[in-house]
């Protein structure tokens, strides 16, 4: 086992976190105040080939293993997560869905605009009644003739209102429950789909998060990417994806408050002496530090079962699960180790709380993954009688 | 166009002060522990003119660097930020050298690559800010010479390069080949692209050494150095405290402005 980075990974990291630097740290407070997500950013990733290191090189990708994928994951979201899966949400999630079940027509149709950020693409699987449990899912996909016709709602998409392409799960028959489920492609100027910004949020405001409605909404034929019985199946690849990313984010954002607590704790002086020279304080940096080594050991050890194409669902909710609840603790105690100064969005350390807690959310909820852990442990349902 | 851009790796600008130490009995710079070297910001900067004429004229960009182990990340750097080649100047006689004998091994190094137009530089390196190589080559190599570019363009001519004066800039029309030395002027240097460090981390950088590039080794190294450098310290820095009282604030700030200019610091 080498657990050194490649000079080519070396050179990944470095250029990823001067990347976030210069495109994602100037405007962070301001766009996180005025809850808003630059677009121009997916362009600019593109550009830099940050967009989509994991796909291949034919499709506009890099062809780039996982662990590096996850290397430069890691920085940009040292910057910010939210920005980070907002702006790759595209290629990691749908992206890897349509790599995977497109046809070859469609991945060439498609896969280089995602990748390049001309064209941007959200997965659209959640609904108001279906969130964890997506064999809920109530939009309906009915063919006619030629055609299949789209009615129903999505929620919580990634870029929905933005995207120029949704590849949405729908039910094509509601007797078969989960086997009925497939998947399409829309254009957004497809007559009938219609898309909302959802503003609000008290986490993840500088992301950016879309409902969709399906009104009568006509695609052709070929539009459908993976048929009935693999629609939800298929997505959850692309959902696999995104987890890895919410895994090495979660490491990335607790990295940030590390390095800021270990800054600040030189720095401050109190009862005669810098912070950092106070023992409970070395002992949350302790805590802190070995939490962070862990969950980015868990998060290479299924990067690298990702990239050999080894079966990893028990180790994909080990990293998802022990990251991000760590992210909840460390942000947190980076915060309080602040003060006062820490719940203002100019130290670094508050964005990341802010955002800790929806990656305990995305991609499947800490109780969901738990419950994958045991039900893989133990050989029994965890999810169903 | 053909252009040869001379890199160096220097300690990074952006290091804390505290981890900045000098060892004054060997009067070296010591490496702080984990943090590697970068290639010198000014040369990023004249990769990125290089690749500036070369989106538009076309051509090749080669890197040169002088340098041991490691110094082929400075290259590499510039190819991932998109220079075509690149080659690494290697060999025990080196050691010690001068800003004469750099420029020596550098314009040895451009005779063997034969044909160029250009010669880019960065105005200085971030470590010791001398900025004498870019011109001794040019004296070296008897080409013409502008320094400290902020911006160029071929020309019937040959080359117009406009130079960064105090208030504003001096345009010369020079014959290539040229040097130029690049100041910052020129605009952030671009960052390497994804395809871009693929292409570079996963090349070998050629290794010349002196007896490759016909170098004769009286002219380079310590020994001919022509100046040798005394003692090297970080100077020590006193900061204590003085709290300027008065009865209005107007009075304190005066006071506050007397005592300033007796400190000498306005």
């Amino acid at each position: 086992m080498d657990f050194e980075l490649t000079e080519e990974q070396v050179m990944f990291r470095d250029m990823a976190r001067k990347f976030a630097e210069q495109e994602i740290l100037p405007t962070l407070i301001q766009n996180e105040r005025e809850e808003k997500f630059d677009t121009r950013l997916i362009k600019k990733m593109g550009k830099a080939g940050l967009l989509a290191p994991h796909l291949p090189q034919e499709y506009g990708g890099l062809g780039l293993d996982y662990i590096t994928a996850a290397v430069i994951w890691e920085q940009l979201c040292y910057a910010s997560i939210a920005v980070t899966q907002a702006a790759t949400s595209g290629p990691i999630q749908p992206g890897t869905n349509l790599l995977d079940a497109g046809s070859e027509e469609q991945k060439k149709k498609w896969l280089p605009g995602v990748c390049s950020g001309d064209t941007i693409f959200s997965g659209a699987v959640v609904e108001p009644n279906a969130g964890s449990d997506s064999t809920r899912i109530e939009t309906m996909a009915v063919r006619d003739g030629n055609n299949w016709v789209l009615n129903g709602n999505k929620i919580f998409i990634s870029n929905g209102y933005e995207a120029d392409l949704i590849l949405v799960v729908a039910q094509t028959d509601k007797s078969k429950g989960a086997k009925g489920l497939a998947s399409f492609l829309v254009e957004k100027d497809t007559p009938g789909y219609s898309a909302t910004m959802q503003l609000g949020r008290i986490s993840w405001r500088g992301g950016s998060e879309g409902a969709l409605r399906f009104n009568d909404c006509v695609i052709p034929l070929e539009n459908q990417v993976s048929e009935a019985g693999r629609g939800l199946r298929d997505a959850l690849r692309g959902i696999d994806t995104a987890r890895l990313l919410l895994s090495i984010g979660a490491v990335g954002m607790c990295q940030c408050c590390l390095d800021a607590c270990i800054k600040y704790g030189k720095e401050r002086v109190q009862f005669g002496k810098p912070l950092g020279g106070h023992q409970l304080v070395q002992g949350t940096i302790a805590e802190m530090a070995t939490k962070i080594e862990a969950a980015r050991l868990l998060t290479y050890r299924v990067a690298d079962l990702k990239t050999r194409g080894i079966r990893h669902i028990k180790e994909m909710s080990y990293a998802k699960y022990f990251a991000t609840e760590a992210a909840l603790w460390i942000t947190a105690e980076a915060v309080k180790l602040h003060g006062s100064f820490g719940t203002f969005d100019e130290y670094p350390v508050g964005h990341h709380y802010q955002d800790a807690i929806t990656l305990t959310i995305l991609g499947g909820t800490s109780n969901i993954h738990q419950l994958t852990i045991g039900q893989q442990l133990l050989e029994m349902p965890a999810f169903t009688g | 166009m053909n252009i040869i851009v001379c890199v160096k790796q220097v300690l990074d600008p952006d290091i804390p002060p505290a981890k900045f130490k000098v060892d004054s009995a060997s009067k070296q710079v010591v490496p702080p522990e984990g943090i590697p070297p970068v290639i010198n910001p000014y040369d990023a900067q004249a990769v990125e003119l290089a690749l500036r004429l070369k989106e538009k004229q076309g051509g090749k960009i080669t890197v040169l660097t002088v340098g041991s182990d490691g110094a082929d990340k400075a290259v590499k750097y510039a190819i991932s930020m998109g220079a075509d080649d690149g080659f690494v100047l290697s060999d025990e006689v080196f050691e010690g050298s001068d800003s004469f004998s750099m420029a020596y091994i550098l314009s040895k190094a451009v005779e063997k690559i034969g044909e160029y137009d250009l010669v880019l530089c960065g105005r200085q390196a971030a470590d010791w800010d001398e900025g004498l190589v870019g011109s001794i080559i040019a004296e070296s190599l008897g080409t013409s010479l502008v320094t400290l570019a902020e911006d160029a363009e071929v020309v019937d001519e040959g080359l117009k390069v406009k130079r960064v004066t105090l208030d504003g800039y001096q345009a010369f029309i020079v014959p290539t080949p040229a040097v130029v030395t690049v100041s910052n002027e020129v605009g952030q240097a671009r960052l390497p692209s994804g395809l871009g460090i693929i292409s570079a981390a996963r090349r070998q950088i050629p290794v010349w050494k002196a007896a490759d590039t016909g170098i004769d080794p009286s002219l380079v190294g310590s020994a001919a150095a022509r100046r040798k450098l005394f003692a090297l310290s970080v100077p020590a820095r006193e900061r204590k405290c003085e709290i300027i009282e008065g009865e209005t604030p107007a009075e304190a700030a005066t006071k506050l402005a007397e005592r300033l200019r007796e400190a000498g610091a306005i």
